[in-house]
Order: structure tokens, then C-alpha cells, then sequence
């Protein structure tokens, strides 16, 4: 399960940046992905609609407090656990 | 008063006439009825045709990151406007960005990004629009599109005024270049009217054509709805000499008014206060103009009202202009109605022929003008003005010469 969404949240970084899905890692910054504050947003509310969960995150907060593709998996992560 | 000089230098266009501005010119030309069944899922309309869009480049050229956050309408005006730029010889780095800015005028906002909002919410359940929604529905969405995408930095902004909205976008466009705070200004209007909320409003008003749109005829039964965007690139005529462009016309007067009266009855005063504005801006008298592009909507109020109102103006002048609605060919673009009509004026004065007023079939006494039926007419033209006199009683009308 756990890897399923790290699987699914870099399959949407890719496609969203227009990345190799390869290239990304939990360590990957999304600083050098070039995705912007935006990019991030939209990237957020399809991992919400994926697992039904709601991130309490503005676009300017998002920018702050992700700064890896790990940091994404994990909020994810915690906040599918919590669901559950 | 001495005041800079401004000029036509490009223009471009996309409508149900055409995917360019010498596209579209053909077509009116040709006398090409632009209305068709609607494409589109018309769910419960009772309405069945508009003038949609032909000609939509396969690649448009927008970046696919851009787009995600633009509204149809900046679609179109960036794909006119890039036209215009072309027609004009302007290419980044050959013009100064501060000096050069934006205008567009639009009769509604996003139409495309407010109902798919709708749909996506009330339809299909979801729980959040589309993150862009707000910056695709925007009235200056286009505006602020053209600037990016043509690097112009100067004054750059939307605005609004329903079916005056083009004219209204030239006449502040002109005022920056005359007021000496630029020295190009990309200026048009752009509409998507062609999208089921405007239209179930529209249908609400019943003022829309049964199957045709027939402007001056004694049969005419309203108007029909298209969708569309032109954009104009203009100079002062000291900035188009200096760099040696190729000069379509010139504007030579701008006239406002408003009725302050009745939000969707005309009246004649205001209208030909607009009319007889233009004319004294342009400090020529009324028995100058030979065409006059007319609102011309096909409603039974608008044209006859017009009717009164050239007659006022004109004088014995009206029995001999040509008039004519180009809207019954590219049907009625709301707020880029008038911009594509600037398409049909400056070519009259280019090219001396009068594009004709379709689907007349009987002559109104209440429409007692040479409206120029169903056929373009070859005729010197030296000045023509676009007229365009809007709900809300706002109305704007500008006057262009052959250069």
C-alpha cells in the first residue's frame, strides 16, 4: 500500500511535469523538477482525489513545507493512515 | 487639437468566416453565411445554431502549461493577435516593451471555464473547480494573455461594455497612443457566446433568430449568437514610419455617448451622439463617410432605431451611404462583434468594395437605407465608421481612412 502511493504521487509529478516517471526519486527536490507553486497545487488536489483525503494546505503554504517528492509521500502517507 | 496620428498596421482574426483576417474578408466578401448547427451538447436549448469558429490552427502554437490556465476567448486572442503581429512586422526585440501594451474587450468573461465550473460541481459531484478557474473566467484573462505572449509591458488591460466591447478596447487603445504613454497597442475583443449558460440566457431574452439572421429585412426575427476574437496592432503613425510598415489605414476619429436610459432599449439620442462625436473628433462632416458598418444586430428595435439614427445624423447624406451588417454573415461575437467589423472597414477603404448585408429579402420602410443586400458592392471608399451601440446604452464608434 505504502508503495503504491509513492508510486502514484511520481507517476502524477511525471505526467504533471512532463518527466520520466524514472527520474524521480523520494530524494528528488521539486525545486529541480521546475514545477511551480501552481503545478504543485494541482498536483496536490489529484493526489486528494486518488485517496479521497484532504490536504489543509494553501498554495503558498504547499510551496514552504514540500520541498522533496519524499515530503509528499509522507503527508500522504500519514493523512491516508489517519483515515484509515 | 494637435494629436498623435494612429494607424492600422495588422490585424488578425478567427470566426465562423475564417481562421485569419484575409480569411475572413474573403468570406464577407463572398457574402458567406457563417451560422450552423450548433456543435456542441445543446442539452436543452431550444436554440440549434450559432456562428462557431473555422479555421482553428491544429497546432496553436500555445504552450501547453499556458494554456491549462486560459479561457477560449485567450486562446483566440492570442491567436489573432500573433496574426496581427505577423501582418505588422513586429517581432520580439525589433519594438519596445514598454512602450507597447494590450487592450481587449470582452462582452462576458471565461463563459468555457464558468460552466465547465458548473458542470464539474453540480453534475459530476466534484468537490473543487479547476484550480485555473479563476484566472480562465477573468475579462482581462485575454489581455493579460496577449501581453505574455507578445512581451508588451506598457498599458495593459480588459475592458467591458457587452456588444461596444471592441470599440470601446480601440478607442482606450487609441487614447494611450494619443496620450503619448505608448507607441503600439494590440487592441480587439474576443467572445465565446457559443457555450450553454450564455446561451440559455440569451434564449431567456428572446432576442435570438429562429434559423437566420437577416439584419434591415422586413423578415428579420433577431440575432444569431457566434463565437470569435480580432485583434489590431496599432501604431502612431510616426512609429509605423519610422520603421517602414506596410500602413492598412487610418483611425481617424473615435466617438462615445450613453443613453442613460434604459438598460436594453436604445434610444436614438445616444447612439447619434456617439455617431456625431466620432465625426468631430475626426473633424470631417457626415457627407464624407461612404460606408458605414452598422450595429445592425437584426433585432426589429436595433435596426430600426439605427435607421433613425443615421438619418438624423446624415441628413439628405443618409439617402446615398452605403450601410451595411456584416454581423449577418459572422453572426452577432458580443464583444468581439465590433473588432471583427474593423476587419470589414479597413478592407472597404483598401480595397473600395462595400461587404453586403445577407439574407435580405424584403425591404423595411422603417429601414429605408442602401443596406447593401445580399451582394458586395465596388464603390471608392475613402472613410468608413464601425458603429456600435450596446445594452447598457453604451456606444462607441470609430472612423477609419484610407491611407
Amino acid at each position: 500500500m505504502s508503495k503504491d502511493i509513492e508510486a502514484s504521487i511520481i507517476a502524477l509529478i511525471a505526467s504533471s511535469g512532463e518527466i520520466e516517471a524514472g527520474a524521480i526519486t523520494r530524494d528528488t527536490e521539486l525545486a529541480e523538477l521546475e514545477i511551480d507553486s501552481l503545478v504543485l497545487t494541482e498536483i496536490v488536489m489529484d493526489i486528494e482525489d486518488q485517496h479521497d483525503i484532504e490536504i489543509d494546505l494553501n498554495t503558498a503554504e504547499a510551496w514552504e513545507s514540500l520541498k522533496t517528492v519524499g515530503d509528499i509521500v509522507d503527508m500522504v502517507k500519514k493523512l491516508v493512515a489517519d483515515k484509515n | 487639437m494637435n494629436q498623435r496620428r494612429v494607424v492600422i498596421t495588422g490585424m488578425g482574426g478567427i470566426c465562423a468566416l475564417g481562421g485569419n483576417s484575409d480569411d475572413i474578408w474573403t468570406s464577407m466578401k463572398e457574402g458567406r453565411d457563417g451560422c450552423r448547427p450548433l456543435e456542441m451538447e445543446t442539452r436543452d436549448l431550444k436554440v440549434t445554431t450559432g456562428c462557431g469558429i473555422v479555421g482553428y490552427p491544429e497546432d496553436d502554437g500555445i504552450d501547453k502549461r499556458q494554456s491549462l490556465t486560459m479561457s477560449g476567448i485567450s486562446r483566440i486572442s492570442v491567436i489573432a493577435a500573433r496574426q496581427a503581429m505577423k501582418q505588422a512586422g513586429l517581432e520580439a526585440g525589433e519594438f519596445n516593451p514598454q512602450r507597447s501594451g494590450a487592450v481587449v474587450g470582452v462582452g462576458i468573461f471565461g463563459t468555457d471555464a464558468v460552466d465547465q465550473s458548473y458542470v464539474d460541481i453540480f453534475l459530476e459531484k466534484k468537490k473543487r473547480a479547476h484550480i485555473f478557474t479563476v484566472p480562465r473566467v477573468m475579462p482581462s484573462g485575454p489581455s493579460g494573455h496577449v501581453s505574455i505572449a507578445m512581451g508588451l509591458q506598457g498599458p495593459v488591460f480588459g475592458v467591458t461594455s457587452a456588444c461596444a466591447s471592441g470599440n470601446h478596447a480601440f478607442i482606450s487603445a487609441i487614447d494611450q497612443i494619443r496620450l503619448g504613454r505608448a507607441d503600439v497597442m494590440l487592441a480587439g475583443g474576443a467572445e465565446l457566446a457559443l457555450v450553454y449558460g450564455p446561451l440559455k440566457a440569451w434564449e431567456s431574452l428572446r432576442v435570438l433568430a429562429r434559423s437566420v439572421c437577416r439584419p434591415f429585412s422586413a423578415d428579420r426575427d433577431g440575432l444569431v449568437l457566434g463565437d470569435g476574437a480580432a485583434i489590431a496592432v496599432l501604431e502612431s503613425y510616426e512609429h509605423a514610419k519610422a520603421r517602414g510598415a506596410n500602413i492598412l489605414a487610418e483611425i481617424i476619429g473615435v466617438g462615445m455617448s450613453g443613453d442613460a436610459s434604459d438598460i436594453v432599449n436604445p434610444t436614438v439620442e445616444g447612439p447619434a451622439a456617439a455617431v456625431r462625436n466620432c465625426l468631430a473628433d475626426a473633424g470631417i462632416s457626415a457627407d464624407q463617410v461612404d460606408y458605414i458598418n452598422a450595429h445592425g444586430t437584426a433585432t426589429q428595435t436595433n435596426d430600426q432605431t439605427e435607421t433613425r439614427v443615421i438619418r438624423e445624423v446624415f441628413g439628405s447624406a443618409a439617402d446615398t451611404v452605403s450601410v451595411s451588417s456584416t454581423k449577418s454573415m459572422h453572426g452577432h461575437c458580443l464583444g468581439a462583434s465590433s473588432a471583427i467589423e474593423l476587419i470589414a472597414c479597413v478592407n472597404a477603404v483598401r480595397e473600395g468594395v462595400i461587404p453586403p448585408t445577407i439574407n435580405y429579402t424584403t425591404p423595411d420602410p422603417l429601414c429605408d437605407l442602401d443596406v447593401t443586400p445580399n451582394v458586395a458592392r465596388e464603390k471608392k471608399v475613402d472613410i468608413a465608421i464601425s458603429n456600435a451601440f450596446a445594452f447598457g446604452g453604451t456606444n462607441a464608434v470609430i472612423a477609419v481612412r484610407k491611407i
